[in-house]
């Protein structure tokens, strides 16, 4: 019975759920502990601030890691209603895929201008949030770059990357 | 009452006025959209406003603030999906009577008690507000430090279903806000070497990283805001023609009337909730109703489209919001995401919120809270003339939606600096937002702990010259006696709740596991 459990795609989502949980306690213990690192050979007044509140962090994270990793391999029978990890993949490289889409659309602005580069991105981001066929994205990238630029440019008067 | 008086007239004047019917229509919009919250409105809004005076921005973002109660009730109450939190108990009731064909009535009831919860409530705190500032007079440097750990704490607690990860978010947000120059050395602390680190904290990327992308990133994985339960049999979900749609606002302000008890009441929890950091609108909503049903004559038809239920989680809903401003302007400590944001505004037009805010800028604490008060009665006009594109909007495509949103996050990024480095930086925040989020970790202590960190930073430094580095000056006052007592009871409540969530796991357990055959 446990057998079968554990090789359900439920237990997998369940198991799954730790992992990320662990995963990400790990990296965020890593920061706290580069930032710790990084702040020693400051003065005093420069460091006590944040040694109090890293000090005081790390702590919790290690706790917050143990429980996290004593729970993810001990043996139960949780359950999760989370869906199968292979469909749990796709949509998460798909949520990826957006900051990677603004992080280029940032060198883009740099390289080509905001008006030239803002079509580009847009078209992207439609694309991404499945937009089809291919020329709709770019079909709706123009209209959305002309009321950012009749918006923000002309009425509100945001100053905006050339 | 001098200086409430002047908040008035400041409130009054036309340009105040457009920006807070803006974010009124705005918040109708936010709120009547599932997914997302008045905080990811504002975070988006926050560096368009800074073209604006500092009351303006806050009168705005206050409007979209409880707009988005009133607006978040329509889908609640025809799609039985809350658009914003606080309106969760609203469809318990409401959504029944709308597969009854009295959705409109539903909507006219829901929006005259938003408007009756905001106007009681606004009132008590405009009374509140001056007894209170005395009260932060005894604040010193030492008390401020307390209280910023304090609120931090509190919300991390209440946010998020472990009190440790609420904590640790909070610090987090601590820590992020010290990646900067000191201000007492001027020595960089990680900046990575990137000058653009090295002024103020840049609140705007994380707050659109946070509370925009993340966002995003998690609606994109959706088909469409409306889930197939959710949507109800055909030709139900409207609210008729506009002579209709006035019938049912004219009989929702009646059947609201007739409930005085239970407007008071729920109005008092609403705004006890709202005052307390961290609990907000969604405990607030849910508390009402209870009471409601608990004292109601007719108990029994609650959950069956009782109008008792509707007005109770209206109210309450309203009334919170308010109450959440009192803590955000007497003493800095925001009492949500939203709130903490509005602080974010008032920071980026050069004022530092805290317990010297009422002292400094008194007519613009009262204006703001004014701007509640005519917030509350301008729902029920601007709400009846907008219901119908309201449901309209329920129904926008998600590939059309989030990349419109995107855009959005993309403008306001780099509105206010114009430097690129902001995009990333508010990318890299959106991918840390979703992994935290993902991991059971809740981002608004985070936010929080962002934006009152240089206020920490800047306590705990004259704190300990004060006490000439002993830790003793945390305890030399009543008043930080009885934070500190605050803290206890708090870790206490957090022990008891994490012992009693064990035990009921291990029930569970136990219950479920397969039993062995004799």
């Amino acid at each position: 019975m446990e057998q079968k459990q554990s090789e359900s795609p439920v237990a997998t989502g369940g198991r799954a759920q730790r992992l990320i949980e662990i995963f990400v306690t790990l990296g965020l213990l890593t920061y706290v502990g580069y930032f710790l690192f990084s702040i020693q050979g400051l003065r005093s007044q420069a460091r006590m601030f944040p040694n109090v509140v890293l000090i005081v962090c790390g702590a919790l994270l290690v706790l917050t890691l143990a429980t996290a990793v004593w729970q993810a391999f001990r043996r139960t029978s949780e359950v999760s209603d989370a869906p199968p990890a292979s469909e749990q993949l796709t949509s998460v490289s798909r949520s990826l895929l957006i900051p990677v889409v603004l992080i280029a659309g940032a060198f883009a602005i740099d390289a080509l201008g905001f008006y030239l580069a803002l079509p580009l991105v847009a078209a992207a981001l439609f694309w991404l949030a499945g937009c089809r066929p291919w020329w709709l994205p770019l079909a709706l990238a123009l209209p959305v770059t002309g009321i950012v630029w009749l918006i923000f440019d002309q009425l509100v008067g945001v100053t905006l990357p050339r | 009452m001098d200086q409430m008086l002047e908040g008035f007239v400041l409130l009054f004047q036309w340009q105040n006025l457009i920006f807070l019917v803006v974010g009124l229509v705005l918040g109708f919009v936010v709120g009547a959209l599932p997914g997302f919250e008045s905080s990811n409105a504002a975070a988006l809004l926050l560096p368009l406003t800074l073209g604006l005076t500092p009351e303006g921005s806050v009168i705005m973002m206050a409007a979209v603030y409880a707009g988005s109660q009133f607006g978040g009730s329509v889908p609640a109450i025809l799609f039985n999906v809350p658009g914003s939190a606080g309106s969760a108990a609203t469809a318990m009731d409401g959504y029944p009577m709308a597969l009854q064909g009295k959705g409109g009535l539903a909507i006219g009831i829901a929006r005259s008690a938003s408007t009756l919860g905001g106007v009681i409530s606004a009132i008590v705190i405009l009374a509140l507000i001056a007894p209170l500032a005395i009260v932060t007079l005894l604040f010193g440097s030492p008390e401020t430090f307390l209280l910023v750990l304090l609120g931090i704490s509190m919300v991390g607690g209440v946010f998020g279903d472990d009190l440790k990860k609420g904590i640790i978010s909070g610090l987090l947000g601590l820590a992020i806000a010290s990646m900067s120059l000191s201000p007492h050395t001027g020595e960089a602390r990680l900046t990575f070497g990137f000058v653009e680190l090295y002024g103020q904290v840049p609140f705007v990327p994380i707050l659109v990283g946070v509370f925009g992308i993340t966002e995003m990133m998690f609606l994109i994985r959706r088909r469409s805001i409306m889930t197939e339960q959710s949507t109800p049999p055909s030709g139900k979900a409207n609210v008729g023609s506009a002579i209709t749609i006035i019938r049912d606002a004219v009989e929702g302000v009646k059947v609201t009337l007739k409930q005085p008890v239970n407007l008071l009441r729920s109005s008092t929890l609403g705004m006890v909730f709202g005052i307390i950091p961290g609990m907000g609108t969604t405990v607030a909503n849910f508390a009402a109703y209870s009471q409601a049903k608990k004292y109601s004559k007719t108990p029994e038809k609650f959950g069956t489209g009782h109008t008792e239920g509707i007005v109770a989680s209206e109210t309450a809903d309203n009334a919170s919001v308010n109450g959440t401003m009192v803590p955000t302007l007497a003493v800095g400590i925001p009492g949500s995401a939203t709130a903490a944001i509005m602080l974010a505004a008032l920071y980026l037009h050069g004022i530092t919120p805290g317990p010297s805010l009422m002292e400094t800028h008194g007519v613009m604490v009262y204006a703001i809270l004014g701007s509640l008060l005519v917030v509350s009665i301008l729902t029920l006009p601007l709400g009846t003339a907008l219901a119908t594109p309201l449901i309209a909007l329920v129904k926008t495509p998600i590939r059309y939606l989030v990349p419109s949103v995107l855009v959005l996050c993309l403008v306001s990024t780099l509105a206010v600096r114009g430097t690129t480095f902001d995009l990333s930086l508010a990318a890299v925040f959106g991918i840390i937002g979703y992994a935290m989020k993902r991991a059971g970790y809740p981002v608004v202590p985070m936010v929080l702990g962002v934006i009152l960190g240089p206020i920490a930073e800047n306590a705990l430094i004259r704190s300990m010259a004060l006490g000439n580095g002993s830790l003793s000056i945390f305890m030399a006052s009543p008043t930080s006696i009885v934070i500190l007592v605050a803290f206890v009871v708090l870790a206490g409540v957090g022990l008891v709740n994490g012992l009693l969530k064990l035990r009921t796991r291990k029930i569970t357990e136990k219950i479920s596991a397969p039993q062995d055959p004799p």
